[in-house]
């Protein structure tokens, strides 16, 4: 599954990256004498309302859309592992003081705050990478944290500070390092969630502008058109679908290679089931990933091989 | 409990004021400031702009500004619509019931649905039925709940033309219950995707768990057929933590129904925070904005009260 995931992101990819030499048409310039037409052999998936290959356009808008999804969740990495850093390895007031700030900023519903800032800011490509990576930071820095203030007592690093090791040696060097694993799954599966949330706004208006392309604006203009061409609005969803499946199955395969013992962590009492559960609150927001990134870090595993 | 609940609530005073303070300074970030949708109107001149800020208090401090508006927002005095030109509060009230009914139906569906599935997969665990339900979990996971809606009115609506693809119900005449329920059908299936499939997974791996335990293996031993068993015995103690996660999902029903009021034209808060969005009328866009910040506070609080609900052993204290 995780393989398989990996082979149609790559396809997906290379085929965004490469969409230019692939394709004969260009993805903005509006051929009138061509429009809406179904898919043929010409046109795979056929043409939107300005007579522009919509095939084309779905490699253009994935090279976008890839773009911001990888972007906005290295940003959301970059604070979420700082600020989980400095409030695990600084603990006391500055970690109560981080974790509220964290707590805020789950208790807004994401959407709602990435349309705000977006119709306020005017949405441009890296208007979306900042405002997406500021609903998903929060996170990384719970996890960072957490594995933070566990590994904070443990021999090893007690051992560094004995030998005069600096803080940042330790955190950079000694708690970073061993934090990563889960950071890497939140981070992959971010990706599919900050694509789903880049496309969710280019689909309400209020993300890629036209003429550029996205797959959340090219179904915007396809809901416009719905019931004289129906099929335009098949193949952009059918991307993000794809991309997103392809990530999740990828995130589930390197959880399991990174924590072969998986829940066995959150048995035993109720109390820590239930401690995990609200201790690694998911982020929310409108893309169904939500729900597989809060598999990811709280509850039982989509796949328990037990 | 009464005392829990109280100190609960006392602790969601400082996140709200946060939240506020956040969505406060992000108006002021604004180009233009809050007075940028009058900009560019061609007959609003300089003169009537600074008119409209005094007006509305604008030109005093950004910490005054939030003091009073604060003080204001406490009182029940959201502020005027800019385009409406009415009051934000009103607005937002007459369109709550159509989202909470858009969001109960969706909830109550997903619910419906995930627990016989959940426990059929626990109940066969890698049975076909069970692999075949994984796969259509990680489909509804990964599926964009847009999307899911336009192929919904593609298909019911411009293909076999059964349901209504927008709207509460024909424009311009009082509806009867069966034709609302027409309405409703579609933008509730599409909504109760946010969350089936997890709910599916979840009560899967909860109800397997349980499965496991000896309580379970003893009631095999007294001879209690195996309905009774996963029903009366499983399912009861498999719920408890699944009950607990359905609430921690009722943000995602509210934001997920922002997103197919939109496809459907349905008149509720998420339609209407998108609107006003376009338009730049921010008293609305802050009063939806805290009103969801406090049914996420609110779900959460409910997620734990829950848990001391179905689950006579935990103490809330």
């Amino acid at each position: 599954m995780a393989l398989g995931g990996l082979i149609v992101l790559i396809l997906i990819l290379a085929g965004s990256i490469l969409g230019p030499i692939l394709s004969p048409y260009d993805p903005v310039t509006p051929v009138m004498s061509e429009r809406l037409q179904q898919p043929t052999l010409a046109h795979p998936m056929g043409t939107d309302e300005l007579g522009r290959d919509s095939l084309t356009r779905v490699l253009a808008g994935g090279r976008i859309s890839l773009a911001i999804g990888a972007l906005a969740t290295l940003v959301a990495l970059t604070i979420g592992i700082l600020v989980g850093a400095v409030a695990g390895y600084a603990g006391r007031w500055v970690d109560n003081l981080l974790m509220r700030l964290v707590d805020v900023a789950l208790s807004l519903p994401d959407l709602f705050l990435l349309i705000f800032a977006s119709a306020l800011l005017g949405p441009s490509f890296m208007t979306m990478v900042i405002i997406i990576s500021l609903v998903r930071w929060m996170n990384v820095a719970r996890l960072v944290r957490a594995s933070f203030l566990a590994l904070r007592e443990r021999e090893f690093i007690e051992s560094a500070r004995a030998i005069g090791a600096s803080p940042l040696r330790i955190a950079g060097l000694h708690l970073l390092p061993n934090s990563l694993s889960p950071v890497i799954v939140a981070g992959t599966l971010g990706v599919a969630s900050a694509i789903l949330a880049e496309s969710t706004l280019s689909f309400l208006g209020l993300g890629i502008q036209p003429p550029a392309s996205s797959w959340g604006s090219m179904l915007r203009n396809a809901q416009a058109q719905i019931f004289t061409s129906p099929w335009m609005a098949i193949f952009p969803g059918l991307m993000i679908f794809l991309t997103v499946i392809a990530i999740n199955f990828v995130g589930d395969g390197l959880r399991d290679a990174f924590d072969p013992a998986g829940i066995q962590r959150y048995r035993g009492s109720r109390a820590s089931v239930k401690a995990a559960l609200f201790a690694d609150r998911p982020p929310l927001h409108g893309g169904p990933t939500s729900m597989a990134e809060s598999v990811a870090v709280a509850g039982p595993r989509l796949r328990s091989r037990d | 409990m009464a005392g829990y609940l109280i100190r609960r609530s006392l602790q969601a005073v400082p996140l709200l004021f946060g939240i506020s303070l956040i969505a406060f300074v992000l108006l002021q970030a604004i180009p233009g400031g809050p007075s940028a949708a009058y900009r560019g109107i061609s007959n609003v001149t300089a003169a009537d702009l600074q008119r409209i800020e005094r007006e509305l208090g604008l030109d005093q401090p950004v910490f005054v500004q939030f003091v009073k508006w604060l003080t204001k927002f406490v009182q029940g005095d959201w502020g005027v619509s800019f385009v409406a030109r009415r009051p934000a509060l009103d607005m937002i009230l007459e369109r709550l019931p159509n989202t909470l009914l858009l969001m109960g139906a969706a909830l109550s569906l997903s619910v419906v649905v995930s627990i016989p599935l959940g426990l059929l997969a626990a109940v066969r665990q890698y049975s076909v039925v069970d692999n075949l339900l994984t796969f259509l979990s990680f489909v509804g996971l990964s599926l964009p709940v847009f999307w899911l809606g336009l192929m919904l009115i593609v298909i019911f609506t411009v293909i076999l033309r059964v349901l209504p693809g927008g709207g509460m119900g024909p424009p311009g005449v009082e509806a009867d219950l069966p034709t609302r329920i027409r309405y409703l059908v579609l933008p509730t299936l599409t909504l109760s995707l946010v969350s089936v499939g997890f709910f599916t997974r979840y009560l899967r791996a909860s109800m397997i768990e349980v499965l496991r335990t000896d309580y379970m293996r003893f009631t095999r031993a007294r001879g209690i057929p195996d309905r009774t068993r996963y029903l009366r015995h499983g399912l009861r103690n498999a719920a408890i933590p699944y009950v607990t996660v359905v609430a921690l999902h009722i943000p995602d029903y509210l934001i997920g129904a922002l997103v197919v009021e939109t496809i459907f034209s349905w008149p509720g808060t998420g339609r209407l925070f998108w609107e006003s969005a376009v338009r730049f009328d921010y008293p609305v866009l802050m009063g939806i904005l805290i009103i969801g910040s406090v049914v996420v506070i609110l779900s959460n609080l409910l997620a734990d009260v829950l848990y001391g609900v179905v689950d006579p052993r935990v103490r809330l204290d």
